[in-house]
């Protein structure tokens, strides 16, 4: 009878300290991945506010994430201009962001959902300084 | 009168032509020798019968029935000129030139030709006709010509005193020539009677070849001189040619340009100098081909006895208008002399017949022009009753007047106006203001005077104190800009101002601009009737940037703007954001506005305006609607 119940100890000590390894492994994965976000530390572009004083947030950085609706112009040496969607609290916001030239690589169409970084520039207009799609 | 007009042109014609004068090329000379030598005792005429046959050719004819003028192979449009016209007129109203100064002038050029042409002609007669040249050039009336005649003889003499002296010099080389020939005879001939050549045969050749060696060393200068005499020669007799060919070039352009500046009198002159300072014959004319081309007729080249032909015609032609002009005048043949002695004046307008005819002689002709010009005007504007009363007038004062012409125009217009208010009659019977008011506009079109349109119109309103009450309705709603209300009573203002043309002006573009928002609103209706309000608003909204008075455009606008509030909500916070300078906000608006409704047209103006402000070299991508779904949406302002 102590044999039997000898067995059954190492057994579950065994699977609570893999669980445990696994455990840690996920949690300094997510805490690393987090850590290395670069948006991270950027705060969220309030959309009501800025449809209603966009040149009040001259200077600042944000990001938000929205859908793309339109490319609206294109220049070689400026770039993109694209109007996303983005919703708020259910409503719907649309921004126009100027997409310059240095991030011609990043692919954008109709229908595309993309995390971006944005500086408002002068006049209230927002130039994306990074693109990812979401 | 169209016959007149048609030489203007053709002198419009000429004048093109003395630009190809001015590029006339000298061709190479003759050698003199080769020319005829005119005789001094049998003088050569004036004009050869293939010469006149070819002057002939030259006079314009005027085909009546298609206004065309043919002249030298081409055909000329002869349109109505209203600058040589009002010349004319003015020329008809000027008093005649018969002072001292012109009278003196006329017998200086009269004692010139007479000199000129005297049968016992002489040097001396060429020379005094050539001072009286400096007399005519005093007067103001000879703009310097004479001047200009009197240095091309001038021109003449020193070429010919030019060729005098290289004639002398040219026998002085001669006289050089034949004693050097002498020299180089006794040079060859020369050599002492005791030279012998030795007996035997070397001696002897050797003898010769030395005595050949002597002589060929003592005739080298002889020959050297004598090519260079000979060059001598033939040089001057190049100069001589070419410095009597440039004289007569220079003489025939003078001849040319009074030709085409139309003064005869100076043309025949500087001919008959022409014709005495050179009597070789040679009278061809050295023009450029354009030039060439006018003056010259059946294959036959011009020549100076042609232009002098021509000029002498014109002058027998302005002549012979002026007397056919008397003769119609006396004979009331008004149509008939006024064209006559517009012929003339084309021609010959500073010739003394022209210019001596008197005042009282023109003043008839005068009148006549006039009042035809005022036919003409009237039945320009249409105005059909005065010019009914012009004609009578013209038939009373002129014979020959043709009154076929406006009397079919007269007619034409009056039956169709009287058909358009018949039609008119019948609408207002009917009440039907539509068919009333096209009828009265189309009445008004063919005939804007009609005095039968004042009766109708006083017709319709009953009495004429109602007439005054429209029109002075007309001039409140003018004055309060209210253009609905004169729209919507249309028929009665357009009979009102019927016959007052400066009313009928400010009412015509009001019915145009009237009619224009009334299609658009019906056209917003049916689009608002399919649900499509913010569509219906656009365009109206759109239409009311243009015509902001108007107070139904304003109510439905109004009305559509509610039914699409959040569009247009959209759109005014936009506009409002991109007055301040907002350009992110206003952007943002307008992008909404645009998702909402994607064919709106101020939407895409907003995206577009702004695009264009902040990166103007950055291209509009085209938008997911189609330009045609837009205009079908959208209906245009």
């Amino acid at each position: 009878m102590r044999r039997k119940s000898n067995k059954t100890v190492p057994f579950l000590w065994v699977a609570g300290l893999t669980g445990l390894v696994v455990a840690v492994v996920i949690a300094v994965y997510v805490l690393k991945s987090f850590i290395s976000d670069p948006f991270r530390a950027v705060p969220e572009l309030p959309l009501a506010g800025y449809v209603e004083n966009s040149i009040g947030y001259r200077g600042n950085i944000y990001r938000f994430t929205g859908t793309v609706e339109n490319q609206i112009g294109w220049s070689k040496e400026k770039g993109r201009l694209v109007s996303f969607m983005a919703t708020l609290d259910g409503r719907p916001y649309y921004v126009a962001v100027l997409l310059p030239s240095e991030l011609d690589s990043v692919n954008v169409q109709k229908g595309q959902r993309f995390e971006v970084k944005v500086k408002v520039i002068d006049k209230g207009l927002l130039q994306a300084l990074e693109a990812r799609k979401s | 009168m169209k016959h007149v007009k048609a030489v203007l042109i053709l002198f419009v014609v000429f004048c093109s032509a003395v630009i190809g004068f001015s590029e006339t090329k000298v061709p190479p000379a003759a050698p003199a020798a080769a020319q005829p030598k005119a005789s001094p005792d049998a003088p050569e005429p004036v004009l050869s019968d293939r010469s006149l046959e070819a002057a002939k050719q030259m006079v314009p004819g005027f085909d009546p029935r298609s206004d065309t003028v043919v002249w030298n192979g081409g055909v000329w449009k002869a349109e109505n000129n209203r600058l040589f016209r009002s010349q004319f007129l003015k020329y008809l109203n000027e008093p005649e030139v018969v002072d001292e100064l012109s009278l003196s002038y006329t017998k200086i050029l009269s004692d010139i030709k007479n000199l000129l042409s005297s049968q016992s002609q002489n040097a001396a007669d060429l020379d005094k006709a050539w001072s009286k040249l400096f007399e005519a050039a005093k007067f103001d009336a000879d703009a310097s010509l004479s001047q200009d005649i009197a240095d091309s003889v001038y021109a003449v003499w020193q070429a010919k005193r030019e060729q005098q002296h290289l004639g002398k010099a040219s026998e002085t080389i001669r006289s050089e020539i034949e004693q050097i020939s002498r020299n180089m005879s006794m040079e060859v001939s020369g050599g002492s009677l005791f030279d012998r050549p030795p007996k035997d045969d070397k001696g002897g050749r050797s003898w010769m070849e030395n005595q050949q060696l002597q002589r060929e060393y003592k005739l080298k200068p002889y020959e050297m001189r004598l090519k260079e005499l000979e060059a001598t020669t033939a040089a001057n007799v190049i100069k001589k040619e070419a410095s009597e060919l440039g004289a007569k070039i220079q003489f025939q352009t003078i001849i040319v340009q009074m030709f085409f500046q139309r003064r005869f009198e100076h043309v025949g002159i500087a001919c008959r100098f022409y014709q005495n300072l050179f009597g070789d014959g040679d009278q061809k004319m050295r023009v450029g081909e354009q030039a060439k081309a006018m003056l010259s007729g059946g294959g036959v080249d011009p020549t100076v006895s042609v232009v002098s032909a021509l000029a002498h015609d014109a002058i027998k032609k302005v002549d012979d208008g002026v007397k056919a002009y008397l003769f119609h005048m006396e004979n009331k043949e008004l149509n008939a002399g006024t064209e006559r002695l517009q012929e003339a004046y084309a021609i010959g307008l500073n010739l003394p017949t022209i210019k001596t005819l008197p005042r009282t002689q023109k003043r008839l002709g005068y009148n006549y022009m006039y009042k035809s010009g005022e036919l003409f005007d009237a039945l320009e504007v249409r105005d059909y009753t005065y010019a009914q009363q012009l004609v009578d007038e013209l038939k009373e004062m002129a014979s020959d007047f043709n009154a076929t012409k406006p009397l079919a125009a007269i007619e034409t217009a009056r039956t169709l106006s009287r058909m358009h208010l018949a039609k008119a009659k019948v609408a207002a019977s009917r009440a039907d203001d539509k068919m009333l008011e096209e009828e009265l506009k189309s009445a008004v079109a063919i005939w804007p005077r009609n005095p039968e349109l004042e009766k109708l119109s006083m017709g319709i309103f009953g009495q004429a104190d109602v007439q005054q009450q429209a029109l002075i309705d007309f001039d409140r709603l003018i004055a309060q800009k209210n253009h609905r209300e004169i729209f919507e009573n249309r028929a009665k203002y357009i009979a009102a101002t019927a016959m007052q043309p400066e009313k009928a002006k400010i009412l015509e573009p009001i019915l145009v601009k009237m009619g224009e928002i009334e299609v658009t609103l019906a056209q917003c209706h049916k689009i608002a009737e399919l649900g499509d309000y913010k569509g219906a608003w656009e365009a109206l909204e759109l239409l009311n940037s243009k015509y902001p008075q108007d107070s139904k455009l304003r109510e439905d606008r109004l009305e559509y703007a509610t039914r699409a509030a959040g569009y247009v909500g959209e759109l005014g916070k936009a506009a409002e954001f991109r007055a301040k300078g907002d350009l992110g906000s206003s952007l943002s608006w307008y992008l909404k506005a645009y998702a909402e409704y994607p064919p709106g047209k101020i939407a895409q103006d907003g995206i577009d305006s702004i695009l264009v402000e902040m990166f103007p070299t950055m291209k509009r991508t085209a938008s997911d609607s189609s330009t045609e779904d837009r205009k079908k949406t959208v209906p245009p302002s």
